[in-house]
């Protein structure tokens, strides 16, 4: 009991003789506060799996399992080689000392949290959420950039902010990087198996994004909340040149090439502004179902009030919700795919382009086969 | 003795003083220590579990075919007196979103090197010119390990309609496993530091 007594009176005198306290941050203090993001850069990055049938080190296996085959038997998927290395790795065969930096100081990767209002216009889909981004290194002014895919092209040709090897000259190893991998798929009946191969030379992914949000939002407004994540995605792919080939087991004797070369691969997955976000959730069965909202319709509460004419035409349909619609077609975020030159051996089949496709709506859900 | 004691811990809170800024002088004679190198290995659930198939509540909920317990040993997984082995981490995609899990986690990774260290970016440093406008900034260095070795490395990715496979409603589908063994080469840093947000 006096011990107690003690102690309280020990307590009492820490709290008067203390002479530090928070003290309220001014308004001038306040504004120079920012909310601060995290910034990654890989610096002289290499990473390479290779498993003892490829010449990895002796007892290496690395194996991709839950594959089954027609008649439910495990098809054994192997990874024969996995690797993210600097340019010029000739297909994941020189990697020593072929080292890469992914992300730039001035431009790296970014996890951050994103204030929708400033995202949005306050009034559009992002309204009022609080967004968890991660992002790959920006697209520039074609003023500081380099070529997305043409590694031979100096500044201010292109939007691309990571550099390729030796970028002006200067002999530096740059921000694109080459990866690989190589497949070797076991069946039950060993003359089935094959080999895989698909490899990216000189590759970034600038511009790509990852923005997840959730909550109890109504992502459709039916007048009850969604369950599942929200995003919006945005995977780029530019690559000088994509390679899939096939060979032996051990990585040897491969056949001729498919190449694609000029590879630039732009998907825009969900599309907050317009109340079309990605949603992903999992069903009470446990199958997974992915969902791109669907573009809301005339009438959605959402929108400007009023109807489209018949005839699509502005002078039919309400100015507001035809130009809202408008602003969609126009500004709404599309996919585009494009490749300057597929190659099979050396035979060139010319270029091919997918470009401004919108998805409107997307449901995959997955099925036990 | 427990006077002296009790003066002794008065006269502590008197000199207790605030957090004061140290001045530009102080500051340079301050060096910290630079770094640490960190190994290590780190195994789960080698033999499984976590859970013994005898402890109470263990029971596979779903009623489908016989009610075996849930969790035991990746022996007796084997022998098919449990329905699972090894450890289960699951994220919950929203309110009712359903689960995305890692399941059945068993094996070891071990590595050696990684290392821990503040760094200041300077102009001999080498990134393709970068380093002029960035002389100065402080970054966290985390130095990859050259080499990760994995041993019987297992999990799966999993879609649950619950976290926990006891749970009423259990319902559960595999995407895809991984079974790693072996040595993956990695190489290089990778940088930290904090970025002004819009």
């Amino acid at each position: 009991m006096l011990a107690q007594r003690f102690l309280i009176s020990i307590l009492c005198l820490f709290a008067s003789y203390a002479w530090a306290e928070m003290a309220d941050l001014t308004e001038s203090e306040m504004s120079e506060v920012s909310g601060e993001g995290v910034g990654l850069v890989y610096e002289n990055y290499q990473f390479d799996m290779k498993s003892e049938s490829f010449g990895g080190d002796t007892g290496n296996s690395f194996k991709i399992t839950g594959i089954k085959d027609g008649n439910g038997d495990d098809v054994s998927v192997e990874i024969g080689q996995y690797y993210i290395a600097g340019s010029g790795s000739n297909l994941g065969t020189s990697l020593d000392g072929n080292l890469v930096n992914i992300g730039r100081l001035t431009n790296p990767i970014t996890i951050d949290l994103l204030d929708g209002n400033a995202l949005g216009d306050g009034t559009d889909g992002w309204a009022d959420k609080s967004v968890l981004s991660i992002a790959m290194p920006t697209q520039v002014d074609a003023a500081s950039g380099y070529h997305c895919t043409d590694s031979s092209q100096g500044l201010g040709t292109g939007t691309c902010s990571s550099r390729p090897e030796n970028f002006d000259g200067l002999g530096y190893q740059g921000e694109r990087f080459d990866m690989g991998m190589s497949l070797n798929r076991q069946f039950i009946d060993s003359n089935k198996d094959v080999n895989l191969g698909f490899h990216a030379q000189a590759a970034n992914m600038d511009g790509s994004y990852w923005r997840f949000w959730g909550g109890a939002t109504d992502a459709n407004n039916d007048g009850t909340a969604d369950n599942g994540l929200q995003l919006e995605g945005q995977l780029n792919f530019y690559a000088e040149s994509l390679v899939f080939n096939t060979c032996n087991l051990d990585g040897s004797s491969c056949g001729e090439s498919l190449t694609m070369a000029g590879f630039e691969f732009e998907l825009a997955l969900g599309d907050a502004k317009y109340y079309q976000p990605m949603t992903i959730d999992v069903t009470d069965t446990g199958f997974l179902h992915i969902m791109i909202q669907p573009l809301p319709a005339p009438g959605d509460s959402r929108l400007p009030a009023g109807a489209i004419g018949a005839d699509g035409l502005e002078g039919s349909s309400d100015a507001a919700l035809w130009a809202w619609y408008n602003d969609y077609y126009t500004n709404g975020r599309k996919t585009n795919v494009s490749v300057s030159d597929v190659m099979i051996g050396s035979d060139s089949f010319g270029s091919s382009s997918i470009q401004g496709l919108q998805i409107q709506y997307l449901e995959v859900i997955s099925h036990e086969i | 003795m427990r006077s002296n004691l009790l003066i002794l811990l008065l006269l502590v809170p008197t000199y207790s003083l605030a957090l004061e800024a140290m001045t530009e002088d102080a500051l340079e004679s301050v060096s910290g220590q630079n770094g640490v190198q960190l190994s290590g290995e780190l195994t789960f659930n080698e033999n499984g579990g976590p859970l013994l198939s005898s402890d109470v509540g263990n029971v596979d909920p779903d009623g489908a075919g016989a009610m075996i317990a849930t969790w035991g040993t990746c022996d007796e997984k084997i022998a098919g007196s449990v329905d699972r082995c090894g450890a289960r981490l699951a994220v919950e995609l929203n309110d009712n979103g359903g689960w995305v899990a890692w399941d059945e986690l068993t094996g070891s990774v071990s590595f050696e090197g990684l290392t821990l260290r503040t760094r200041e970016i300077t102009t001999t440093d080498s990134f393709g010119g970068d380093e002029t406008s960035a002389d100065g900034k402080a970054v966290l260095e985390i130095g990859l390990p050259s080499q990760v070795k994995f041993k019987n490395f297992a999990y799966d990715v999993v879609t649950s309609s619950t976290g926990r496979p006891t749970d009423t409603g259990y319902s559960q589908q595999t995407r895809y496993g991984i079974e790693f063994n072996g040595t993956v080469n990695l190489e290089g840093n990778l940088l930290v530091f904090p970025t002004g947000a819009p």
